[in-house]
């Protein structure tokens, strides 16, 4: 969008605009807002290193949630982090005010993230599909499910759909 | 409602965000990384501008209950700018979003806090300032816009929050009898400024906004433009602009009016002792029945208007919280919680009082993230326009307001009980005194969002 801002510029217009959202995605995955940061800070290094060439706003944002979702998958993966989520397996019970998000975040990852990309960020299904590059159809059918499991450990359900 | 889940999810994953510091230490943690990409020193910017143009945003509003306004003369301004620029019919007759109610709840809320001043009255529009603002964000690019959308909708583009802007406008100022008027205008000088047509644009589609081409240096300017303010106010805020200063570039101001009825009006009142910080005053109380709100922090009480688009809540902290720490503590999703928590009733007494408030939100908005806006060097309003003259950048962002709650409208006295009685039938009887400070907001039934919120720490003053 702006050719002519420098690196610096660059990634704090990019902090500006994208710090609470990669939070957010990375700690629904991550259950933990410090290895969150850790990991929203490795999305911005990998933007100011690799730069890639945006065509549009849209573009580029769903580049940002398609590499803090992989950076995430990957620190699943890790075995670092397998060690020590045997200890501390369920995210703590919160008050009352967080009942919603608890019940999200209890989803399979997979789930939790479409369920933020749709109904916090507004993306459509096949948007949803291009970034985590699944078929339509297998997003549909992990929107469907999520939506069900809630519906079991909330009353009431989730969608007005 | 039966995706009231899916609303509190918004909220709560909503209020997830990064840490104050993140953006800073990433920064700092990013210089450090060994240099795959050389990182040049930042350059600085062109030489500062000796004469650095202004933009001045200004943002009046009046609020008062039940008074008949006599028609203002004003001065109209000749001058349209408008001409040739006609608004594009904008189909949106959709609610604002939840998205951008959560991200308004949190903004009105901090902006409120920024705001109070200790042991005053205070009041503030949170609707006016937005709509200035967004009028202003039009104007911006780069960061300075980033920031706009930041502060304004929590990271919601420009475009969404100008269609927010304008369903909420719309669904609160139309139809010729509506309660609540709301004006925006800009007015720049004839030669300084080459204005964007697509900025003027935007503006008159999303905010209906004025435009007014004026000779900034000739003495009866500031006349018109106080007289469009005043025509505004229902004549209750007269002079919003002195003199105007060589730089100032650009006025970008919005009124606020909002006059109505309450639905069941008080009969009279009775005087009795509030307990202001600074001492015990006597002061005019009005007794009714109203609907019981409350959280763990606080009771109160929501008292419908003649139009049931609008209600006033008034809000008491517990005696052992206090004012100061609960307005402290409040949040968006706080507040909307609070007023959607309304149930049974209570008998209340509240004090009449009146009062007019000015602001600078210079600070207080630079505190919440704009700041880029206000730094001549960093400001970036070239989708404004452009002017020989340098960089445009704020000066001021000023606040005006003005409150009147007494009985309004004392004829229709008999009504209260009965109205009250078809819709609860109290088993055991709340009581609300709100005889030491207190907040208070007028709010927008359908979304719960503040148009107004303020504190009252002293009635009679």
């Amino acid at each position: 969008m702006n050719t002519s801002l420098d690196v610096n510029d660059m990634i704090q217009v990019s902090l500006v605009k994208y710090s609470d959202m990669v939070i957010r995605i990375a700690y629904q995955n991550l259950k933990s807002m410090t290895d969150a940061e850790d990991i929203a800070q490795e999305v911005f290094l990998k933007l100011m290193t690799s730069r890639p060439d945006f065509e549009s706003d849209t573009h580029e944002k769903a580049w940002v949630i398609r590499v803090t979702v992989n950076l995430c998958k990957d620190f699943l993966k890790s075995a670092w982090f397998r060690k020590r989520t045997a200890l501390e397996d369920s995210i703590p019970q919160n008050d009352k005010n967080n009942e919603i998000l608890d019940a999200v975040m209890r989803l399979p990852v997979k789930f939790r993230n479409v369920i933020y990309l749709h109904y916090y960020e507004d993306l459509t299904v096949a948007q949803i599909a291009d970034i985590l590059q699944q078929k339509e159809n297998t997003v549909s059918s992990w929107l469907y499910r999520a939506r069900n499991q809630l519906k079991k450990s909330l009353a009431g359900g989730f969608d007005n759909e | 409602m039966s995706n009231s889940n899916l609303e509190r999810y918004i909220y709560q994953i909503g209020a997830v965000k990064a840490p104050e510091d993140f953006q800073q230490n990433t920064v700092r943690w990013l210089k450090n990384q060994p240099s795959k990409n050389p990182q040049p020193p930042k350059s600085h910017r062109a030489l500062k501008f000796v004469l650095a143009p202004a933009l001045a945003v200004v943002l009046v509003c009046a609020l008062l209950f039940s008074n008949v306004f006599a028609p203002v003369n004003t001065v109209k301004a000749s001058e349209n700018l408008m001409e040739g620029i006609t608004a594009n019919k904008i189909d949106i007759d959709a609610k604002p979003s939840e998205k951008f109610i959560g991200s308004a709840a949190d903004f009105s809320v901090s902006l409120f806090q920024k705001t109070v001043k200790k042991g005053t009255n205070s009041l503030v529009s949170p609707l006016s300032v937005s709509l200035a603002l967004g009028m202003t964000a039009n104007g911006a690019a780069g960061s300075t816009l980033i920031q706009f959308q930041n502060v304004l909708g929590g990271g919601l583009e420009l475009s969404e929050l100008n269609r927010n802007y304008y369903s909420m406008a719309k669904r609160l100022g139309s139809g010729k009898d509506a309660k609540l008027q709301i004006g925006n205008s800009i007015w720049y000088p004839n030669k300084k400024l080459q204005v964007n047509k697509d900025f003027l644009q935007r503006n008159a589609d999303y905010f209906n906004a004025d435009a007014y081409q004026l000779d900034f240096s000739k003495a009866d300017t500031p006349d018109k433009i106080n007289s469009w303010v005043k025509e505004h106010t229902g004549g209750k805020i007269d002079k919003m602009v002195d003199s105007i200063d060589p730089d100032t570039m650009m006025y970008l101001i919005n009124t606020l009016y909002f006059e109505d009825d309450w639905q069941g009006a008080y009969s009279d009142s009775q005087n009795a002792e509030f307990y202001a910080a600074d001492g015990t005053v006597t002061a005019p109380f009005m007794k009714s029945t109203e609907q019981y709100i409350h959280d763990d922090k606080s009771e109160g009480m929501i008292k419908s208007f003649k139009d049931s688009r609008y209600a006033f809540a008034a809000i008491l902290p517990k005696e052992d919280v206090g004012l100061e720490t609960y307005v402290s503590q409040m949040t968006g999703a706080g507040f909307l919680n609070l007023i959607r928590s309304a149930d049974g009733t209570a008998e209340c007494k509240l004090p009449k009082f009146k009062y007019e408030y000015q602001v600078n939100l210079n600070d207080p908005l630079k505190a919440l993230g704009l700041t880029n806006g206000f730094d001549s060097d960093l400001a970036d309003f070239s989708e404004m326009g452009t002017t020989p003259l340098g960089k445009l950048y704020i000066t001021n962002v000023l606040h005006k307001t003005f409150i009147q709650v007494d009985e309004a409208g004392a004829k229709a006295g008999a009504a209260t009980e009965v109205q009250m009685s078809a819709t609860a039938m109290p088993l055991e009887v709340k009581t609300i005194d709100f005889n030491r400070p207190f907040i208070y907001a007028i709010i927008d039934t359908e979304t719960k969002l503040p148009i107004f919120i303020g504190t009252v720490n002293n009635p009679i003053k």
